[in-house]
């Protein structure tokens, strides 16, 4: 039958051969009106063929009139043209949107997009690469719908990421998978130009597969493979400057105001020290004197894709730098990757990924909190004449406060940490049969670390010294390896029944080895003598090994029939290190199902849906993310002195009390979702709702004191109940093309509760520390991390209305208190204020997480617009206290002595100033801290203008102009609304006062050739 | 070609079916555990030692700060340091309300996590496979010496508190609410009469293991807890079996008591051991936290001029100048330059006055200075306090002849004429005896707290409060330069004193949050 048919083609073919010709054309790109170069031109059904030159032209002879040319290039949509009788074919040609994610890689191998049967978001690289940012999530921020990411502030600060909410106490980091090798919960070293797509996992169907670490969702990244034709380099590089938001802080002399109005208000004469009534009003600007007002911050990145039909490979150089805000601090990473892959038959292929890199730091002084409180009446430094040969002595002692000169703790600052580091990938894969795929592969993941520091000796004051210096040194060496071992075997039966199954077996370890050593009174501060053996007292050395393991085995079954229907199963065993002999050992299963509409025949006649699929999965992960042997109790030293000669007698104490009964966290998850594509997609939509339940939570537990437990708080490694998270997630996306004017708009929204559902000692969770109260109460069948308080409800004018603050028998509440004081209520009418008054009176979490994320173009210009934001959620001002109440002398918000009460009708909010606040307005948990925290941030505005093609022959060149973290609008009264959702996830919404985002303009050029 | 799938296959299998509980079993290094731990007597010593270290911990603020505090909460001790924040002091010292403040919950915590240290002691000693039965003993005894000294500075502070005597998970303490003062009592005494049975006598011990808990301390802690309790005859008896025991007598001088170069002297009982090896943290710190602002000190806990007039009413000259430095003296027994004209600025304290018996002569500091390194023992028990106890419980138990003995023999050594006071002139003149012998020493503040006036009120509510003694003393009859003209430490000190809630401190307020009030506060905090 076969060579019946090309019989019958070769006839025809022969026929058409009399009037055969030649076509030329000229090939350009829809979206830029440049050249293509190396697409490939073919006569339909036949051999001959050829591609473009570098102007985009082409000549293809020996082609008849009714033949059909094909005109191709990857990641474009092919284009089928008949000849007839045309001699000139030019043709414009547009990306293919479906070829780009028709595949989305899933955990132990890659799928169809449009079998996936799981919630999976999916980034390409090209997305990310508009922010310049040293961690890579940093940029996918508002992008990936349900992933709440929020920045950390200073270089090489770790941003935080939620996916989905919060069903664990136990951080909220979720697992990265590098190129299939597991690297743990921070992706800094990644160079993010490295990256072709990001694949986050986000319900349990998907994460089921990584088992015991899949509970806070998975994170897969793939980096950018060589691909064969001609090589192609591209330079990217973008320079930028950072500046900070300065707050408005009171100069000297309303220091001063305020400074003893505190006392005198109480009736005491002010602990002064200084000149009074200063002439100086302003005094030290700490903020200008620490604070740097620009910080450069760049990135340069080399890469190339090349290879032929035997070999693929890529590589790129990058380099990163940020500078922090101060003189001191800065991250810098070089990172270079290497990817290759050789196919030595046609059953066997192998390849390494081989990526080294090299960190540097200085850890970035965290002064924020002291340049704000410290004493503006204080100069900078001492007065010259005692001035001595020591600089760092030479700072001035706050006067009226305890703040260290933060100038002065900068200019200390004095430490380098470097981490060369390599992640090393090789693999083989084996395909004995078509269809049955066998593959090895053993990941390295090592960190050789180098951590010096030096304290230099000074002397500014008793309470503000350190006698002999101290210099110390060490390192932590980190070898980590994984070897992933599957078969998978993918058939399609009868035509209509597909099937994809995957077994596989893998063991890992996570060693690290440490060595540390340190000696004090180093003869001076003198640079060359910052090492070890300058050191002359106290000689100290420590160090030691550690190691965790994991063993996992592994099945996934996928099946469809005629592509419409999906079922997808998967199951882990996982035993890990971390738990009792007993308890080693869990299981992870995980179901889901999806319909594809669009694939039923009745959907075939329509042309308004062009992909509708519903899908639904079950699925159970867990959380191991815990300290090693945490079932231990560990002993460290406890010397004591014993005898007439006082020596000294080696003792031994408890160290650490082990959880005995610590097991595992599961996670359970179920998700419904639909996906629709409009008009040849031009309208995507995505939405999912889902539960999240988990069991066991494993949570660092702040225990009672009387335990005498030797951790701090008696924290202790517990499993301590369940919590749910229940959440909705849209996204919709438009994009279209009018002319030369190319335009997309992608908006997700996504909202979650947290609730507490069942807490094993059966009593709240308590979270925070305010001055030994705790501000988070998370409550069973309520939501976590809400602020628990006391109501205050304005300020008291006047004694009257003191005197009439009672219960119904008449009780006085606040009997100390004086007017200009706050009025809490007492909510149970008992005549007395305690901890039954408190109540809820604020939710760390939004209502609605937002990003919106525009790109408009242009013929040579496109525009990047991106918006970040939550609505709905409060933030406890902890910090605002200090600065409305000048507490322990420290430095008040500019215009307080004019805002703070200080008589009838001065002020309904701001409290009258005190330094024994014997109302505990400042020292008491309650709504007088709670602020709105929803806001709206312009985290990225670009402009892009790509050279004509003209300009530079041979070389594309774009130039770009942005701006992250533009504005916000908030009515938030902190630094930064984003700021304030760091710490841990029960106790979130605490603003602290910490490294601040930045805002940052930079300038770009991006070149390929 | 299928060579190599075989080759494959076998790795991997190969690989998938070797031992996996070896791989997966991954003990800590470089750290002993408990688990395995007491098999032998060095491992049982060295906890013993551990627990010796949680008396006073090895830096000044986990407890041995929070005693000068209490002496702070006395009419013998100001803050008084008036160029800093006193937000750490002030609510305790001057009676606001201190549950929310960083001291008291570390001076809890810290008394716990030393008792869990003896608790695991005792418990295991007992059960470790040694075979020398006496120091098994011994060291049962030690711990449980320890644990009692930890409860008895609890129960002194808090009032009745939870008493654990085991390692517990957090699902034990589910529910445990406070014990009765008497509870926590009946454990302390429990736990002294076994350790004074098992301890050696301080003659028994060698010279190399002076420090360690004796007989006569644990008899002499079982009388103060009797003392305490007012069961005055179980005092009375058993601190005659110390002084019975001639184990101990004053040291002839009343300037040796404190001196850096006394340590475990004749007149000691228990006392915190410390060197000046400036590897370790293994000395005191206390030194520097009371001394002079213009002598390297962080100038906490400054003498009051109601102590000196104490002192000057009594003619007692001798123990004045060991026990108080002021502005422009001389320092007693420090021979050094510095020490003469000794400047105490008085705008940066409130009496211009430091404490003498925690100061270091110039020449005798170790350097560095201000860490923890000063070698002066911290006595916590001497023969003085055995003494003056014993003329209490005397006195109380009707014995005014024994009493006077034992006061007078106190005020013999530094030369006072004797007294032959009888009925409540004998009580008030050992009542005014321990202060003055035992001035900044932590006494004051319990024995205030636990001697009843004659107007049917505890000692403390007659010298703080608006009317009390001390509150005055300050307000109305003073004429102290220095306290007078720098109020930066307000001298009403004491007059928001409240009856019916300061003779205790409060609990912490996270032990009752976090217990959800089944651990209850104690009134009106």
């Amino acid at each position: 039958m076969r060579t019946f048919i090309i019989l019958i083609l070769s006839v025809v073919s022969f026929c058409a051969q009399a009037q055969n010709k030649t076509i030329t054309g000229n090939i350009i790109s829809v979206a830029d009106n440049e050249p293509m170069i190396g697409a490939t031109v073919m006569v339909k059904g036949t051999t001959n063929g050829t591609i473009t030159d570098l102007d985009g032209n082409y000549s293809i002879g020996n082609v008849a009139p009714n033949a059909t040319l094909t005109f191709s290039m990857i990641g474009f949509a092919t284009q089928e043209i008949v000849v007839r009788n045309q001699s000139v074919i030019n043709v414009k040609m547009a990306e293919d949107m479906k070829a780009l994610d028709e595949v989305v890689v899933v955990g132990y191998g890659v799928v169809k997009k449009s079998d996936l049967t799981s919630s999976i978001t999916t980034v390409k690289g090209d997305e990310l690469k508009s922010m310049a940012t040293g961690n890579a999530m940093l940029s996918l921020q508002g992008k990936a719908n349900g992933v709440q990411i929020t920045g950390a502030g200073g270089p090489g600060a770790t941003p935080r990421v939620i996916i989905r909410g919060v069903t664990t106490v136990n951080g909220s980091d979720p697992l990265y998978v590098v190129d299939g090798m597991p690297v743990g919960t921070n992706i800094n070293f990644l160079n993010q130009d490295d990256i072709a797509s990001i694949e986050v996992l986000k319900d349990a169907s998907a994460a089921a597969i990584y088992g015991t670490r899949g509970s806070n969702g998975v994170i897969l990244v793939s980096t950018k493979k060589g691909k064969a034709g001609k090589t192609q380099f591209q330079f990217n590089t973008s320079l930028g400057l950072q500046t900070l938001a300065k707050p408005s802080m009171a100069g000297a002399s309303e220091y001063e105001q305020v400074f003893k109005t505190r006392y005198s208000n109480d009736g005491n004469v002010p602990v002064w020290n200084g000149a009074d009534n200063l002439t100086n009003a302003d005094g030290t600007d700490w903020w200008d004197e620490t604070i740097n007002k620009v910080a450069p911050m760049q990135t340069y990145n080399l890469s190339f894709q090349a290879g032929n039909d035997k070999v693929v490979y890529s590589g790129s150089i990058g380099y990163f730098r940020q500078k922090s805000q101060y003189d001191a601090g800065y991250w810098e990473k070089l990172t270079g990757r290497f990817n290759t892959e050789y196919t030595f038959n046609k059953f066997v292929k192998a390849g390494m990924d081989f990526a080294p890199r090299m960190e540097s730091w200085e850890n970035t002084p965290n002064q924020f909190s002291s340049v704000m409180r410290m004493d503006p009446t204080t100069p900078v430094f001492k007065p010259e004449e005692e001035w001595s040969n020591n600089e760092y002595s030479n700072y001035a002692r706050s006067r009226n406060n305890q703040v260290w000169n933060p100038a002065g703790s900068v200019a200390r600052t004095n430490n380098k940490n470097t981490e060369y580091g390599m992640l090393l990938n090789p693999y083989i894969s084996v395909e004995p049969t078509k269809g049955l795929t066998l593959r090895s592969q053993f990941g390295v993941n090592a960190r050789f670390g180098m951590y010096d520091s030096f304290n230099p000796e000074f002397f500014i004051d008793n309470l503000e010294q350190t006698e002999q210096s101290k210099v110390s040194r060490s390192f932590s060496n980190y070898v980590d390896w994984s070897w992933t071992n599957t078969a998978s075997y993918m058939k399609t039966l009868g035509q209509k029944h597909n099937l994809n199954a995957m077994v596989g077996y893998t063991m890992e370890k996570f060693a690290a080895y440490y060595l540390s050593g340190s000696r004090e009174a180093v003869p001076s501060n003198y640079e060359d003598l910052q090492y070890l053996n300058a050191g002359t007292l106290n000689e100290k050395a420590g160090g030691t090994n550690a190691y965790n393991t994991l063993v996992s085995y592994l099945g996934r079954l996928m099946y469809n029939y005629d592509n419409k229907y999906y079922m997808t199963a998967s199951l882990r065993v996982d035993g890990s290190s971390k738990f009792p002999s007993d308890n080693s050992y869990a299981t992870f299963p995980s179901v889901s199902l999806a319909w594809r509409v669009t694939g039923e025949g009745f959907m075939k006649d329509q042309q308004l849906i062009s992909n509708l699929k519903v899908r639904g999965g079950w699925g159970r992960v867990g959380n191991q993310n815990i300290d090693s042997s945490n079932y231990l109790n560990l002993l460290s030293s406890g010397d004591y002195v014993f005898g007439a000669g006082a020596d000294r007698n080696v003792g031994t104490a408890i160290s650490m009390v082990g959880n005995t009964s610590l097991q595992w966290e599961t996670v359970e998850d179920f998700n419904i979702g639909v996906d629709l594509g409009l008009l040849q997609d031009k309208l995507s939509v995505t939405a999912d709702v889902y539960q999240k339940t988990s069991k066991d939570m494993l949570m660092k537990k702040e225990n009672l004191l009387i335990l005498g437990y030797p951790m701090w708080n008696g924290e202790m490694w517990s499993n301590v109940g369940s919590m749910r998270a229940r959440g909705w997630e849209l996204s919709v996306n438009w994009r279209d093309a009018v002319n030369d004017f190319k335009y997309e708009v992608g908006v997700n929204l996504s909202g979650v509760k947290n609730t507490g559902e069942k807490f094993v000692a059966g009593s709240a969770i308590l979270a925070g520390d305010f001055f030994n109260d705790r501000i988070i109460r998370n409550e069973e069948n309520g939501e976590i991390s809400r602020f628990y308080g006391y109501i205050a409800d304005g300020l008291f004018q006047n004694q009257t209305e003191i005197n009439s603050h009672t219960n119904d028998k008449g009780d006085l509440v606040q009997k100390g208190a004086k007017p200009g004081d706050i009025r809490f209520k007492d909510v149970n009418r008992d005549g007395v204020l305690d901890e039954s008054d408190k109540v809820f009176i604020g939710n760390a979490f939004p209502d609605l997480m937002m990003g919106l994320n525009t790109r408009l173009e242009y013929k040579n210009f496109d525009l990047v617009a991106n918006f970040y934001g939550t609505l709905g959620n409060d933030i406890y001002n902890s910090a605002k206290g200090g600065f409305l109440a000048g507490t322990e002398g420290q430095n008040v918000y500019a215009g307080l002595s004019e805002m703070a009460w200080h008589g009838e009708g001065t002020s309904n909010y701001y409290p009258r100033l005190s330094v024994n606040d014997q109302n505990m307005n400042f020292r008491r948990v309650s709504s007088f801290f709670v602020e709105d925290g929803s806001y709206l941030r312009c985290k990225l505005l670009q402009l892009g203008y790509t050279l004509p093609k003209s300009t530079l022959k041979n070389v594309g060149v774009r130039l770009s102009l942005s701006a992250q973290n533009l504005f916000t609008v908030t009515n938030y009264t902190g630094q930064d609304p984003e700021r304030a959702s760091g710490g841990s996830v029960i106790e979130s919404g605490i603003d602290n006062l910490g490294y601040p985002n930045p805002r940052t303009f930079l300038f770009g050029i991006n070149m390929t050739f | 070609m299928n060579n190599i799938v075989k080759l494959f296959m076998a790795v991997t299998l190969s690989a998938s079916l070797s031992s996996c509980s070896d791989f997966l079993d991954q003990p800590v290094l470089g750290q002993e555990t408990l688990d395995t731990y007491y098999q032998t007597e060095e491992e049982c010593l060295k906890q013993i030692t551990g627990c010796y270290q949680s008396v006073f911990w090895n830096d000044w603020w986990q407890v041995a700060s929070f005693y000068v505090g209490v002496d702070m909460s006395t009419d013998d001790l100001w803050m008084g340091n008036t160029t800093q924040s006193q937000s750490d002091w002030i609510r305790m010292s001057h009676y606001g309300n201190p549950k929310q403040d960083g001291k008291i919950k570390d001076f809890w915590q810290y008394r716990y996590k030393g008792i869990l240290r003896c608790n695991i002691a005792i418990n295991r000693i007992a059960t470790s496979p040694i075979t020398n039965e006496t120091l098994r003993s011994r060291m049962i005894a030690e711990a449980k010496f320890i644990r009692a000294y930890q409860y008895f500075e609890l129960v002194k502070n808090f009032g009745g508190v939870p008493v654990v005597t085991d390692m517990l998970l957090p699902e034990d303490v589910r529910g445990k609410t406070r014990n009765s003062v008497s509870e926590v009592y009946a454990l302390i005494e429990q736990d002294l009469i076994d350790a004074a049975a098992s301890l050696p006598a301080r003659s028994g011990y060698a010279e190399t293991e002076m420090g360690r808990a004796t007989k006569g301390a644990a008899l002499a802690y079982l009388g103060k807890a009797y003392l305490y309790q007012e069961k005055y005859a179980d005092a009375k008896r058993v601190l005659e079996e110390v002084i019975n025991s001639k184990e101990y007598s004053l040291l002839p001088d009343f300037k040796d008591v404190w001196s850096v170069d006394t340590n475990n002297s004749v007149e000691s009982l228990f006392e915190v051991q410390y060197n000046d090896d400036t590897k370790y943290d293994l000395g005191g710190r206390l030194s520097v936290v009371v001394g002079s602002r213009d002598d390297s000190g962080w100038s906490w806990g400054l003498p009051t001029s109601n102590l000196e007039k104490a002192f000057l009413d009594a003619g007692d000259t001798e123990r004045l100048k060991w026990t108080i430095i002021k502005n422009g003296d001389d320092v007693a027994g420090d021979d050094n330059e510095k020490a003469k004209a000794y400047v105490i600025s008085p705008d940066k304290h409130k009496s211009a006055r430091v404490n003498r018996k925690f100061y270091i002569p110039v020449d005798k500091r170790p350097s560095p200075y201000d860490a923890n390194h000063v070698p002066l023992n911290h006595r916590l028990l001497r023969y003085a306090d055995v003494l003056l106890m014993h003329a209490e419980a005397a006195y109380e138990t009707s014995d005014e002849v024994g009493a006077r003995k034992s006061l007078n023999e106190v005020r013999n050594r530094v030369h006072l004429t004797e007294s032959a006071a009888t009925g409540k002139a004998l009580r008030d003149a050992i009542r005014l005896e321990r202060r003055l012998e035992l001035a900044l020493e932590h006494n004051r503040l319990y024995d205030l707290r636990r001697w009843n006036d004659d107007n049917g009120k505890k000692a403390l509510c007659n010298v703080m409060g608006e009317s009390g003694s001390f509150v005055r003393y300050n307000l109305v009859e003073s004429t102290d330069e220095y306290e007078k003209t720098n109020q930066k430490e307000n001298s009403n000190k004491g007059i928001t004193f409240r009856e019916d809630r300061d003779l205790l401190f409060p609990v912490p307020n996270t032990e009752v949050l976090l217990s959800e009030g089944v651990i209850e506060q104690n009134p009106n905090f």
